[in-house]
């Protein structure tokens, strides 16, 4: 049977249309392990593939001016229950160039797993990338996943990205990323976690405002039950004149679990601004009894507004 | 027939009776003008009646539709039959107001209460009930979630807050829009022009219900700040 016959039911599990991998104008990856199972390059994105066993490097590159119409997918996948993956990731969108990245993580079946990427985005001078990494887990728990990544943005240039992991248990996730803005560049990334039992969630992001009138927002939500910790940690530096970097972080907490959030705020130019917001506790009492008055459970009530905050 | 009833109501925080022997009742189809001046402790009565937590008489009764509902949690008195909408309504992230109106709805027409209340729903129905919206948006979708959910009796604490002064006409429409859905309606109000929609009105003082009557009549004691209780001795609302 080839492999794409067996990454199709995992794709279809996630909720994820088998066809990207057919279709002709969907440029994509797919990768079990290290294995390469499909890949699809297309007029104006060209994908480069270096598979090793220790580390597969990726490398995609965006000609200028270019507009991806599709979202690229990007399947990261174990098929098996144990094993590890380990993925270099370098992405450049030349000046002009825009496209939209759909990453899936897919490890419904994993028990002994062990998932690390190292990505590197440059996106040039007026390009604009946005990132869709959505991770699906098993109920094991027994997945450790490693994420850095850098980024460049260039001038005028927009980076967004969008990391979510709701379903199925963490397990260990260490998330580091590091962005570099220039002039008038704009940055919004937002990072969505529901832990449960003993997981364990660290998200280390860090924007430098550098350039003159550079834009970010970091915002981050996160639901804790059984015993899962977080620690969520966002650093924005206003470098430069009429910067203006703001971060909101939200954690609702419920059982053992324990969440904490430490913003970083530096401002080393006058004219910018860096601010930042943070709500860590329970479930809001008045909107418990909003819901509860309206005929909901206070089961139903929890689970309508700590799914709606990872929406 | 009353739909709701509280006997010698007490509530006591500390050495002080919120409530002190309160009698008031509802009753079925009416609505019903609770007035005070701020601080008399109407929207306290309404929380010991929906049930919110912490909110439980030190004696007295709670009867709903002939049951004792005091002891009962918020979520039992809801699902007999009591909602409300509170002065200030909560605020959510990800929940679109089509998935709030849904809540418990039975077969209400979502596009339909919406625009009951002056909503446009093509515009609204799947906008995020977050703080992008107006005080006076967010109280027009809560009265619109009554419109559909069709409560037994609906609690409304101070309606028109937050609502301009040319919409508030609009919104008495809705009350009685609601009204003629079948429910019962306790309407929170230290406004006259609020109050004298009500079938009938009961001033609340001293942690008393001192009178209860036609709007007019009570409305005209309100204002005249006449205390049968204290005498304008002891109570905020005659020391107002």
């Amino acid at each position: 049977m080839p492999l794409t016959d067996r990454f199709i039911p995992l794709l279809n599990a996630s909720g994820i249309d088998r066809g990207i991998l057919d279709d002709r104008e969907t440029a994509h990856i797919a990768a079990d392990g290290q294995s390469l199972l499909s890949r699809r390059s297309i007029p104006g994105l060209s994908i480069k593939i270096d598979e090793n066993r220790e580390s597969t490097k990726v490398d995609i590159r965006i000609a200028r001016d270019t507009h991806i119409v599709n979202p690229v997918h990007l399947c990261f996948a174990l098929l098996h229950g144990i094993g590890s993956q380990n993925f270099s990731v370098h992405v450049v969108l030349e000046p002009g160039a825009k496209a939209d990245f759909i990453s899936h993580g897919l490890f419904a079946n994993a028990q002994v797993v062990k998932h690390t990427m190292h990505k590197l985005i440059e996106i040039g001078d007026g390009a604009q990338a946005h990132f869709t990494d959505s991770h699906i887990h098993g109920l094991s728990g027994g997945i450790e996943v490693n994420s850095t990544a850098q980024i460049k943005v260039g001038k005028h240039a927009r980076y967004g990205a969008d990391f979510s992991l709701t379903s199925g248990r963490v397990g260990w996730l260490d998330l580091n990323e590091s962005i570099q803005a220039d002039d008038y560049a704009v940055v919004e990334i937002v990072s969505r976690v529901y832990g449960h039992d003993d997981d364990s969630i660290k998200i280390n992001e860090e924007v430098s405002l550098n350039g003159r009138f550079s834009r970010s927002m970091i915002k981050s939500r996160v639901a804790l039950e059984g015993e899962a910790r977080a620690d969520i940690v966002g650093i924005t530096e206003g470098r430069a004149e009429g910067s203006r970097g703001h971060m909101d972080c939200m954690e609702i907490i419920k059982d053992q679990a324990v969440g904490q959030s430490t913003p970083v705020v530096k401002v080393s130019h006058p004219l910018a601004k860096i601010t930042h917001e943070a709500a860590i506790g329970t479930v809001d009492k008045k909107q418990m009894e909003t819901l509860i008055a309206h005929g909901l459970s206070p089961e139903q009530a929890t689970d309508m507004i700590v799914l709606g905050m990872l929406r | 027939m009353a739909l709701l009833e509280l006997r010698r109501a007490v509530y006591r925080v500390g050495q002080k009776n919120i409530l002190d022997g309160l009698d008031f009742a509802i009753d079925e189809g009416d609505v019903h003008a609770l007035i005070g001046t701020n601080g008399t402790g109407k929207s306290t009565l309404a929380r010991l009646i929906i049930g919110s937590e912490g909110f439980r008489l030190s004696s007295g009764q709670i009867v709903f539709d002939g049951r004792d509902v005091g002891t009962w949690t918020m979520y039992e008195r809801a699902q007999a039959g009591i909602s409300m909408v509170w002065q200030e309504p909560a605020l959510f992230e990800g929940i679109s107001v089509r998935d709030y109106l849904s809540i418990g709805r039975g077969h209400a027409d979502l596009s339909q209460c919406l625009a009951q209340v002056g909503l446009n729903p093509d515009d609204y129905l799947d906008r995020p009930l977050d703080k992008s919206m107006s005080g006076g948006e967010r109280k027009r979708i809560e009265l619109a979630s009554m419109l559909a959910l069709r409560p037994r009796l609906c609690i409304l604490d101070e309606p028109v807050s937050g609502i301009d002064l040319v919409s508030v006409r609009s919104i008495l429409a809705v009350i009685r829009r609601i009204q003629q859905n079948g429910s019962s309606i306790l309407l929170i109000t230290h406004r006259e022009e609020v109050a004298g929609i009500a079938d009938k009105a009961s001033l609340l003082c001293g942690g008393k219900v001192v009178m209860t009557g036609v709007p007019d009549k009570i409305i005209q004691n309100y204002k005249a700040r006449h205390c049968v209780v204290c005498n304008g001795r002891e109570c905020d609302y005659a020391a107002d």
